[in-house]
């Protein structure tokens, strides 16, 4: 019965390694400082390696970074524990879930030293709920190579020519698809349910995420998709540039502004303050640029030579954060009406 | 024939049920609890007033139906030659059973791209032969498109569920019909197709729940702004922080699909019946010329439809494209560069942990269950009630053990994993140990063995290659699986299929790509065994 004590010895024995190595997945807790971000923030690409280390150096304080998920999952995790927070920071609020975080009272105002550097474009908060760290410009990125005339507009994208040319993510589950959604509720107003209904024989697809989406666009499927002006930078940074250009148009750009902001009964309320000042510092300052693919919120920081492919918009749109889930609305049922 | 013996004072079965239950239940209650802050009927009333509502249900409903009879469409002619003939490559054919399992849609989705869209592999092939402007397959970005890759992912479902009831139907009924001078088609008619008809219904039933809850495909071919429950409730959850119509959203999917788990357990049931006291038919050769060309074709159209997509993911992984765009060359480097990712070996040890952890869970439970359902008289309950996690999305259960506990954990993870891998794997168990041979536990019980001793040490060893075939599947599941991790990721915790994503999301499709094949290979090879295989057919 050899086979008998085996699988009996065997199963057990699984079953004890398993356990064993699953319980030793679950971290003691003793950091001085816990800051939730969102997941390409935190990966190994993103700037999470470089400016924790960097701020755990400069302070001695010990950081742990607890990943909820997007940007979205981040705040959805910090309200639900609003009775009793674990974090003390919370990274990566950006514009459009700005108003859910107020309305939800999860966030404490701290205006951080050195915040006169911070052009008054990009504070998101006038009473500083949250402190704005980078931002980034919306564009449609063009590939150069599969279609020889680019459109100038909103309005051009609308045209015969580009048909089932233009790639977009879908606004209930991308921040992107989101973004368009804000970009032609500033744009059109009133008139954007009309704007959608004339845009539909463009878009090829609405995609689930950026990553899709993207992944799309370079496979060669259309040669138009809505993306960061800098991703044009990244093509020229890492592989070659020229192919893929970022187009401006005529209207004007809207800006996605990310930030960080304290929360609500922090436990280590001192360790996160000086995080907030450390954000504004140009040592945390120049690693977005290569490692989030944004903009530094403070002058004077130098940014890549790749970043000459990424043009900066002239003229920038506000968008009203709390018409968006109405401006969704409107463009989900101006797709779906027969 | 079970004699009435005094109970015995333990019983696995009675604490191990209950605990998978409540692996069950309780995330699924707490993802329903907000369901009932502010009045659970306004706020039921509230979901149905929306638009969206019942778009989202008809259209999800629909494409749903569409692809399940596309699925068994596809299906059938390779149930059939699983089960009644032999040929090379047949072990390639049935190994495509771990494709809708195992393989994360995300891939799926990308190697459609790769292969029908429009710059795909297919269209360029199709363009150069025929020296067209145009691509001629333009089906992709739409409704088709959806059902296409739905049917042509899931098909392997129905080729195995049906292949395996195939090769039990009763051979001497239909050699007594053809001796009565029945014609073959007449044969099939009244005779085969009746015996594997429950397992026909019961692989629809079961592809169309896969559909159902399908997100990254429906989203991505459906046309610009379609809706299926499962998106709206991600919207209602993530962007409108409205948890109560998240609930709602979530009540009702779910309940839809019990609706279909319901119809699944009915042919089931006959489906168990029939299976039971079968003999097994050995598969022949061809018998024309006609049948191994028809065979040849579908096999040339299996490798063309269904097997181009993932041959596409394997040539995107091996595509380098650091240097300029539009000169890419082969070689090994995106393997390279995933190899030496600092988190990789990680990732790679925590996708073992992961995956060795819910196999355990969910086998452990399975067999635990079959012995006690060869017990139990088969009702419709007995038989459903096994399956209910069919019916719950593993993007609920995340949320619901996150509400729970009030914190993302590893157990938890590995709880929604058992879960949802737990009904295959029963499938897998309960074919041996439903069949095994009763008189050898008799026997031990007559010689004195207790319940629990005779279940242990006869059973168990009887039922260890089924055991092995399920704790495999459960395996390979986790390992593909995503869903749960990214509805609920721990910190600090990645997996190889979380870290696809990731690249996939970091502007490297090509090191995504060569992740999945990494996925694919470890696996694949988990199929490619012959025990798993046939425990799951």
């Amino acid at each position: 019965m050899l086979d008998r004590t085996f699988i009996t010895r065997g199963g057990f024995a699984a079953l004890l390694v398993a356990l064993a190595a699953l319980s030793s997945c679950v971290q003691k807790n003793d950091a001085q400082l816990v800051i939730y971000a969102y997941d390409s923030f935190a990966s190994e690409w993103g700037p999470a390696p470089l400016v924790i280390p960097a701020f755990e150096k400069a302070t001695g304080i010990s950081v742990e970074l607890v990943v909820p998920g997007d940007a979205g999952q981040v705040l959805a995790r910090a309200i639900d524990e609003k009775k009793a927070p674990a974090a003390d920071v919370l990274l990566g609020i950006d514009g459009n879930l700005l108003p859910k975080a107020l309305a939800a009272g999860v966030l404490s105002a701290y205006r951080p030293e050195g915040f006169q550097t911070v052009p008054a474009g990009l504070v998101l908060d006038p009473r500083w709920a949250l402190t704005p760290y980078d931002w980034g410009s919306f564009a449609i990125m063009w590939d150069s190579l599969k279609l020889a005339n680019p459109p100038a507009s909103l309005e051009d994208l609308t045209k015969a020519e580009y048909a089932k040319k233009l790639i977009l993510m879908d606004p209930r589950t991308s921040t992107p698809g989101l973004g368009f959604v804000a970009w032609t509720k500033a744009a059109y107003g009133d008139g954007m349910a009309d704007y959608w209904k004339r845009l539909k024989p463009s878009i090829l697809t609405m995609s689930p995420g950026w990553d899709t989406g993207y992944g799309l666009f370079t496979s060669g499927e259309a040669p138009l998709v809505i993306s960061y002006t800098t991703s044009a930078a990244y093509h020229a940074e890492y592989e070659s540039a020229g192919r893929y250009k970022a187009l401006e148009f005529s209207g004007g750009h809207p800006v996605q502004i990310e930030g960080a902001g304290i929360v609500s009964k922090a436990r280590h309320r001192k360790a996160a303050e000086a995080f907030i000042d450390f954000m504004l510092t140009p040592e945390f300052q120049s690693a977005l640029p290569l490692t989030n693919w944004m903009y530094p919120v403070i002058p004077g920081v130098e940014l890549p030579a790749s970043y000459a492919w990424s043009p900066k918009p002239a003229m920038t749109l506000a968008v009203d954060a709390t018409a968006l889930d109405e401006a969704v609305r409107a463009a989900l049922d101006a797709l779906q009406a027969p | 024939m079970t004699s009435k013996r005094v109970r015995q004072t333990f019983r696995p079965g009675a604490v191990l049920l209950p605990a998978f239950a409540a692996l069950l239940l309780v995330p699924l209650f707490a993802a329903f609890a907000p369901l009932f802050d502010g009045g659970a009927l306004s706020n039921l009333a509230r979901a149905f007033s929306e638009p969206r509502f019942a778009r989202s249900f008809s259209y999800g409903l629909s494409q749903a139906f569409v692809s399940a009879l596309l699925a068994a469409l596809v299906g059938l002619p390779g149930a059939f030659l699983l089960a009644r003939r032999r040929f090379p490559g047949k072990r390639i054919l049935s190994a495509l059973s771990a494709v809708p399992f195992c393989v994360p849609p995300l891939i799926i989705a990308i190697g459609f791209v790769l292969y029908y869209g429009r710059e795909g592999i297919l269209n360029r092939a199709l363009m150069s032969l025929f020296k067209l402007d145009e691509p001629p397959v333009r089906f992709l970005y739409s409704f088709v498109g959806v059902v296409m890759a739905h049917g042509f992912y899931n098909f392997p479902v129905v080729m195995s569920l049906v292949g395996g009831a195939w090769a039990s139907s009763p051979k001497r009924h239909e050699d007594a019909a053809r001796l009565l001078g029945a014609s073959e088609s007449r044969v099939f008619m009244t005779v085969t197709l009746p015996s594997i008809m429950p397992a026909i219904g019961a692989a629809l039933s079961l592809v169309f729940l896969m559909c159902f809850y399908s997100f990254i495909i429906v989203l991505l071919f459906g046309g610009p702004g379609v809706g299926t429950p499962e998106v709206e409730l991600y919207r209602a959850a993530r962007f409108e922080f409205d948890r109560p119509l998240a609930s709602a959203f979530a009540l009702v999917e779910t309940l839809v699909a019990m609706l279909a788990l319901a119809v699944y357990g009915a042919f089931e049931k006959h489906a168990g019946v029939n299976r039971r006291d079968a003999e097994r038919v050995a598969p022949g050769p061809f018998s024309s010329y006609l049948g191994a060309g028809a065979a040849l074709l579908y096999g040339a159209f299996i490798v063309v439809c269904f097997m181009g997509p993932l041959a596409s993911i394997l040539v995107e992984s091996l595509t380098l494209r650091t240097a300029a765009r539009g000169s890419s060359a082969l070689g090994l480097g995106n393997y390279a560069s995933l190899f030496a990712r600092k988190g990789f070996a990680a990732a790679a040890f925590n996708t073992m942990v992961l995956g060795l952890s819910s196999a355990t869970i969910a086998a452990a439970t399975g067999f635990v269950f079959s012995v006690g359902l060869k017990r139990t008289r088969s009702t419709l309950a007995s038989k459903v009630l096994p399956l209910l996690p069919l019916g719950v999305s593993s993007v609920v259960l995340a949320y619901g053990w996150n509400a729970a506990l009030g914190r993302p954990s590893v157990f938890a993870l590995a709880a929604v994993q058992a879960v949802t891998a737990y009904p295959f794997v029963l499938r897998a168990i309960q074919s041996s140990v439903g069949l095994s041979d009763e008189r050898y536990v008799e026997a031990a019980r007559m010689l004195g063995s207790s319940r629990l001793g005779s279940t242990l040490r006869v059973r168990l060893p009887m039922a260890v290659p089924a055991l092995a075939s399920g704790f495999a599947l459960a395996f390979a599941m986790s390992a593909g699986d995503a869903n749960a991790i990214i509805a609920a990721p721990v910190g600090g915790f990645e997996t190889i299929a979380l870290m696809l994503y990731r690249l996939a999301g970091a502007y490297r499709l090509n090191e995504a790509c060569a992740a999945a094949v990494v996925l694919a290979v470890v696996t694949g090879f988990i199929f490619f065994m012959k025990d798993v295989r046939d425990g799951i057919a």
